[in-house]
């Protein structure tokens, strides 16, 4: 039946549920494409706000219905609620935060009861500030679980498009579909030492063709 | 209740914000009262859309044990049946919800969670 203002769109689009502990960077990630604002002063998100994200592929314009959830659970509102029908997700942790890496697991859990098999990124945010708690070896979470994972940084746009483009070609089944038009988002706010943040990507890399390591491993430094 | 609820129901899955909203809100309100389970049961039996089905089982799971001492003890029963009946006509709205973590002992779900453990090793 019809309801008003559901804003429907006449090229595909995808319901994405983003999820991860309060103050990951969620919302901040999310209005870099929508408007380009960077809210510096954090304000945790109420229950859930949805934000459309068109993306312009070779393929044709896609959009993502962003379903920006709480992280925290006092304004957590109907939470797993929300996450019905989610046609793929992102679980956001904070790299200077070891607790919201630990709680990656929880995330996963409540997300995967509700959307079976669908494609989930994990993103490691705020990776231009140097004091880093969760070295890029250090995440392995992705690959016990057949995750992507991606370091990013919301305030320096870095890997910003990465996620969206890797669920994109996950959903439309195509490994060669690339996005032809530049994302707007806002002027970076700081610069992201990209030499320093290339070795962290090469030590994941590194890591990476190491075996996993046992569950309780994941933190030692 | 139950027209209005379904409807609310298919609201709450909308991306417009607003109407998303006031769709929670009203669900909220109902939720505090214990009728609210003999409502979403019948949902999760009935709802023409899976998604339906699956946000009323969601629902169901964060109020039944709440709600469970409030309700008459025949309509206790009748529920039970009606949750055992949908453990095998819709596993997937149901299974996920109810099978883990088993809830406290004052809920029905004891008793449901065997009757799925059961099913699955027979099935």
């Amino acid at each position: 039946m019809a309801l008003p203002n559901q804003g429907t769109v006449d090229y595909p689009s995808f319901k994405l549920v983003i999820v991860g502990d309060g103050g990951t960077g969620k919302t901040t990630f999310v209005k870099r494409h929508l408007t380009g604002e960077f809210e510096k002063k954090y304000e945790p998100t109420i229950g859930v706000e949805v934000h459309p994200l068109d993306f312009t592929t070779n393929c044709g314009k896609i959009r993502f219905y962003c379903w920006d959830t709480a992280g925290q659970e006092k304004f957590g509102g109907l939470r797993d609620g929300y996450y019905i029908h989610g046609q793929c997700a992102i679980i956001m942790f904070d790299v200077t935060s070891r607790l919201t890496y630990k709680n990656v697991p929880t995330w996963h859990r409540d997300l995967c009861r509700v959307c079976e098999n669908i494609p989930i990124v994990l993103c490691g945010n705020k990776v231009d500030v140097k004091n880093r708690q969760v070295k890029a070896k250090q995440v392995t979470f992705h690959r016990k679980k057949n995750l992507q994972y991606y370091e990013i940084s919301a305030k320096s746009n870095y890997n910003f498009e990465k996620p969206f483009l890797y669920l994109a070609r996950k959903l439309a089944g195509d490994p060669n579909l690339h996005f032809v038009e530049a994302v707007a988002l806002k002027p970076p706010e700081v610069p992201i030492d990209l030499a320093m943040q290339q070795q962290h990507e090469a030590e994941l890399a590194a890591a990476a063709a190491q075996p996993l390591p046992d569950d309780d491993d994941d933190l030692i430094e | 209740m139950a027209q209005s609820l379904e409807l609310l129901l298919i609201q709450f899955l909308m991306p417009d914000n607003d109407a998303r909203r006031q769709a929670e809100e009203q669900i909220r309100r109902l939720a505090r009262d214990p009728q609210v389970v003999p409502a979403l049961v019948h949902h999760l039996r009935t709802a023409k859309t899976p998604n339906v089905r699956q946000l009323a089982a969601v629902l169901l799971r964060k109020k039944i044990t709440s709600h469970w001492p409030k309700l008459p003890p025949h309509a206790k029963a009748s529920l039970k049946q009606a949750l055992i009946d949908s453990i095998t006509i819709d596993h997937r709205s149901f299974s996920n919800h109810f099978s883990q973590p088993l809830p406290p002992a004052s809920s029905p779900l004891p008793g449901i969670g065997n009757f799925f453990f059961k099913s699955c090793w027979v099935g």
